[in-house]
């Protein structure tokens, strides 16, 4: 039942072009929530109730009238999913890093004050704690005798390459260990104990370079450690 | 003049009938037993979490600067800080318990048969998101065990074939922890996780209103006895009591045992003695028992059984009606997650 109905309030239109019904609220009964059967044909015997003419033929065959809905449906949906799915890759593309962190070859220390069975410890500008130790000889075979390989240098990094913890050293045992799952190291790197030792994985090794007998190592600028760590340049001489 | 009552129920028409008829789901009598209202335990906890967490939110700054100054303020500043923050911890641990507890309860009722399997999925994808939510929170304090939690974490992603890289970037916002990683696990942690566990919340309780609740009779009840109650107010009651008692408890365990603060978080020294929070345990020792990728893939594995277990137990049950198969591998996981936990509990490694 319709209640009292009157004019659009907003000036400046003549005609109403929108009727505001004042309805009364009606109590809700489950009647009011069921929902109507749906007819196929409804839509189309509703419509043509007004001035379209009622034969197949202006409406469109029902097979080409399908293939129009369908057509429809896909160019709706596909442009909606292509829309959506352009600003899902926008916003992806958005949260990942965009930039890797910035490394670059830092100076170590002359070669020449590096003995064979020499090691120290070297903090990076990111913070990292890096293992610089050398060799009697040649750590990998086949290297060029002046390179930094063929000096017998290495550079363990101190983060475990099984799930990212730092590794210390371990004197009276002559290891590097993991407290997060028990990993073991030698004083090469090499894997002895727990889940690396199972996988293989050895400490990773920062590339080391030597140059007019300066030795250089490339490391990362950047890290959280350097927030609140001591001067980005201090390194600690040991053994 | 209209009185207020009037007033409002001209525009909002609802009448008390109205009420009771939407409400009024019919409850089955075993839930007049607390130990099967599990289900709403966990729910009535998320409510405290989603309260306590705004109220946090309002000093917390998700920058590794501050993050840590910010949580100190927190506990030991700001009015009743220490309180807030020890019912957002306890709330948690009760959380990640009160799910294990109902998931457990389903299992052992088989109340996730046919046609049950989907409220089962979503279930699943609950308690995923409480250990999620559980895992990115204590991630937030910046704290020794939030920096090496988080490190792991994002490493454990990291070894699963194909996407692993992928997804540990996305997380860390790098390849490593970076300054850019704290507010990642705020706003998963704060926004993300808790709409997503409303959005399948909701789904849950739709599911559970269209359904009905699973049937459970005793064998010593009475055959006459009516099998239903009243959702309302009956069983409301009933919740409410146990949301009441859950009060209690919390606030006597804020109280008695509040949240403490470790040491900052050192990048540069993982503590000689590492552990997460209890409900880690489990995954935590399984990590030290096998390598890195073979531990990620079997944990994955077992996640993917507890997911399409229903379908499993479909299968045992028509090749063999009468076996209890499905009970006893129920036993075996249960118990395998108790020694495991355990058994990490009890060591140093």
């Amino acid at each position: 039942m319709r209640g009292a109905s009157a004019k659009s309030p907003l000036p400046g239109i003549g005609s109403p072009v929108l009727e505001y019904v004042s309805r009364p609220a009606r109590v809700r009964t489950a009647a009011h929530c069921r929902v109507r059967p749906f007819r196929k044909d409804a839509w189309v015997s509703d419509n043509q109730q007004g001035d379209r003419p009622a034969s197949a033929s202006a409406a469109g065959t029902p097979d080409r009238r399908g293939f129009l809905a369908g057509a429809a449906t896909l160019g709706m949906g596909g442009g909606l999913a292509l829309a959506y799915g352009t600003c899902g890759v926008l916003a992806a593309r958005y949260l990942y890093p965009s930039a890797p962190p910035r490394s670059r070859w830092q100076f170590v220390v002359e070669v020449a004050r590096m003995a064979p069975g020499a090691s120290l410890n070297y903090r990076s500008p990111s913070g990292e704690r890096i293992a610089i130790a050398r060799g009697a000889s040649s750590v990998e075979p086949g290297a060029a005798p002046d390179s930094a390989e063929g000096l017998g240098f290495i550079a363990l990094s101190s983060t475990c390459p099984h799930l990212g913890c730092q590794v210390h050293w371990e004197a009276q045992k002559t290891r590097f260990f993991c407290p997060c799952h028990n990993g073991a190291f030698d004083p090469l790197g090499a894997p002895t104990a727990g889940p690396p030792a199972d996988a293989g994985q050895s400490l990773p090794r920062h590339p080391l370079r030597v140059e007019n007998g300066l030795l250089f190592l490339r490391a990362r600028l950047e890290g959280v450690a350097r927030l609140e760590g001591p001067p980005s340049d201090a390194t600690e001489r040991s053994g | 003049m209209t009185t207020p009552v009037a007033w409002l129920r001209e525009r909002l028409p609802i009448s008390g009938d109205d009420l009771r008829s939407l409400t009024n789901e019919p409850v089955p009598n075993h839930l007049k037993h607390w130990w099967f209202c599990l289900g709403g335990t966990p729910l009535y906890l998320f409510g405290v979490q989603i309260v306590t967490g705004i109220l946090l939110a309002f000093y917390y700054e998700s920058s590794p600067a501050s993050a840590y100054a910010s949580v100190r303020y927190i506990s030991e500043e700001a009015a009743f800080g220490w309180f807030i923050r020890s019912v957002h911890k306890w709330a948690a641990t009760l959380m990640v318990a009160a799910v294990v507890l109902h998931q457990m309860r389903v299992f052992f009722t088989g109340s996730y048969r046919k046609p049950r399997e989907i409220n089962w999925l979503i279930g699943m994808c609950l308690l995923l998101c409480t250990l999620v939510l559980g895992f990115t929170g204590y991630s937030l304090v910046y704290e020794q065990l939030s920096y090496w939690g988080a490190t792991v974490g994002a490493n454990i992603a990291d070894s699963v074939p194909f996407v692993g890289g992928f997804a540990k970037t996305m997380l860390l916002a790098g390849d490593t922890y970076n300054e850019r990683t704290l507010p990642r696990f705020y706003v998963l942690h704060a926004a993300v996780l808790p709409a997503t566990t409303i959005g399948l919340i909701a789904i849950h309780i739709a599911i559970i209103r269209i359904q009905g609740v699973t049937e459970l009779r005793f064998e010593n009840e009475p055959k006459n006895k009516p099998a239903f109650f009243n959702l309302f107010p009956d069983h409301v009651l009933t919740e409410l009591t146990i949301a009441l008692v859950l009060m209690i408890v919390l606030s006597v365990l804020a109280c008695v045992l509040p949240a403490t603060m470790g040491p900052r978080a050192d990048p540069l020294t993982t503590p000689e003695v590492i552990k997460p929070e209890w409900f880690f345990y489990v995954a935590f020792r399984w990590l030290k028992l096998f390598s890195g990728t073979t531990a990620v893939l079997s944990m994955g594995f077992v996640v993917f059984v507890m997911f399409v277990w229903p379908f499993i137990d479909a299968r045992i049950r028509k090749s063999k009606p009468t076996s209890e198969l499905s009970v006893w591998i129920g036993v075996l996981g249960a118990l395998a997650i108790l020694v495991l936990t355990v058994w990490e509990a009890a060591v140093e490694h």
